[in-house]
């Protein structure tokens, strides 16, 4: 077993090398290091069964050189460490185990026994948080694996669809061309394989931008302006028994984010909602200016974010039916979904999520059962210096 | 004239197919629903053949190969799909393949789809 003890004084050492050597069937060898300078070169390039670490060195002191070794993430050193301080020294002891050390011994009294307790105890200690961390690190692993192949299998299910319906076609079609068929007939065919080929561009955009791929690229941008322009598109998506509403406040704030990317949140949630009023309803978008500090307390609730001076809010309510607690709080998860198999990937909304973390905003839901839904989507605004206070 | 129900709820795919086996000489009768092909099937004497995707929404081609096995033991069926959503449906289609007499994995080659349909009720 590899101990290191790290102690400036002489004696002190041969006090714990004795304690170690006699009387043991455990075979220990021993290092020595009689600086915290020393000891942080050897604690970095090796690993020992146990560190014996005095609080009182000269130069840097105990403590500071457990805070340089020790992981963070981990909270511990790479190696087990038992702390060596003088008596009535409670501070000293509360921060090595802060810093990472997994148990203290007082020097002055320091019998066999304890020390043998304190450097098993240790190593275990230590050993514990190790494979407790590894448990860990292979769990998400795993659950990663899991979500790559249900992307995998999801994908490839969409995509062999598509992909028979275009080799259905084209067969088809050859044997039309064959047998000399009208023209007319042909034109089936084609506008089916154009309709396949586009749907398989859309699955490979939403894939791209779900794994985030796709860089961003922001422009300053008159959001009441995008929404007029949407109209059109969203008029063709939604059905013809919802009714669009659309307000903006006179003056909004221009925003800068990804003009295409703004435009597919939108048409997201738009598509959403319209699937959750299949009687139909109401569908209104809304726009504003978030003034601070009235809203902190309520941007504070909902994003750990660097919270912007200022934002604009997009709230797209509908009237549809609505979602229990359950579905609200993973309706941004990749791959939940509660539409039917083939009408929706669970890509959607953690796409848009996605997105608007990247642009500094956030998104927000509000929805209960029956009584419909409304998405908030906060985006940073983006006004020169002078504006802001004009703004204020 | 003996006919075919096919089955999918790609709307695309199944016209598709569907226009394939008339042009081979056969009546093809399309839903594009599982609910509905069962209900067809009940209603219709005349059906000789179950072409059926595997994956779809409300009653899907397991629920739809099952009942067929129950109530119409002598019906041949072919079963198709595009392959597993989740790590778990392979298991699933695993079963589906020893139940059902023809199983075509999608894209569909058409001379194999059109060949088993004739070796099933004939051209």
């Amino acid at each position: 077993m590899k101990i290191l003890i790290v102690d400036d004084s002489e004696a002190d050492r041969t006090v714990i090398r004795r304690h170690l050597s006699f009387g043991s069937s455990e075979k220990y060898e021993i290092f020595a290091a009689q600086s915290a300078e020393e000891a942080m070169i050897l604690m970095e390039e090796n690993i020992y069964d146990c560190v014996l670490l005095d609080y009182v060195l000269p130069g840097m002191d105990g403590i500071s050189l457990l805070k340089r070794v020790y992981d963070p993430e981990l909270n511990i050193a790479k190696s087990p460490v038992v702390m060596l301080t003088g008596q009535g020294s409670e501070g000293v002891v509360l921060d090595a185990l802060r810093y990472g050390a997994q148990d203290y011994l007082m020097k002055g009294i320091l019998a066999r026994e304890t020390l043998l307790i304190a450097i098993q105890k240790a190593r275990y200690l230590h050993n514990l948080i190790v494979s407790h961390d590894a448990a860990k690190k292979a769990l998400f692993h795993s659950e990663k694996m899991k979500a790559v192949g249900q992307l995998a299998g999801g994908v490839s299910h969409d995509f062999n669809n598509l992909l028979a319906v275009i080799q259905g076609n084209v067969d088809l079609l050859n044997r039309l061309i064959k047998e000399d068929r009208p023209k007319e007939e042909y034109t089936k065919r084609l506008n089916a394989i154009g309709r396949a080929s586009k749907q398989g561009a859309d699955l490979v955009s939403q894939i791209m931008s779900f794994s985030r791929q796709r860089k961003l690229e922001p422009v300053t941008l008159d959001l009441t302006k995008s929404i007029e322009n949407m109209r059109d598109l969203l008029w063709q998506s939604l059905e013809p028994h919802i009714i669009l509403d659309v307000k903006s406040e006179a003056s909004l704030w221009p925003v800068r984010v990804d003009p295409s990317q703004i435009e597919h949140a939108i048409l997201n949630i738009c598509i959403n909602a319209r699937d959750a009023m299949p009687s139909g309803g109401a569908l209104s978008i809304m726009t504003q200016n978030v003034h601070m500090p009235e809203w902190e307390d309520h941007i504070r609730l909902h994003t750990s974010q660097k919270i912007q001076d200022n934002y604009v809010l997009i709230s797209i309510a509908d009237e549809g039916i609505g979602m229990s607690e359950e579905v609200r709080q993973r309706v941004f998860e990749p791959f939940f979904t509660t539409k039917e198999v083939n009408k929706g990937t669970g890509l959607g909304l953690s796409t848009v999520y996605g997105f608007v973390e990247d642009s500094s905003g956030f998104i927000t839901v509000e929805s209960e059962e029956g009584s419909g839904a409304t998405f908030n989507v906060f985006l940073p605004a983006d006004m020169p210096a002078v504006s802001v206070v004009e703004a204020l | 004239m003996r006919k075919i129900l096919l089955v999918d709820d790609v709307k695309d795919l199944a016209d598709v197919l569907a226009d394939t086996l008339r042009m081979n000489g056969h009546e093809v009768i399309v839903s594009y629903s599982g609910k509905k092909a069962l209900s067809i099937v009940e209603k219709d004497p005349e059906i000789a053949l179950i072409v059926t995707d595997i994956l779809m929404p409300d009653i899907d081609g397991i629920d739809i190969i099952n009942h067929i096995k129950e109530h119409h033991a002598e019906m041949p069926i072919i079963a198709m799909s595009g392959g597993g959503v989740t790590l778990q449906s392979d298991d699933v289609l695993q079963i589906v393949k020893e139940k059902v007499d023809a199983f075509l994995k999608k894209p569909v080659c058409v001379e194999t789809f059109i060949s088993k349909v004739n070796e099933l009720i004939g051209a």
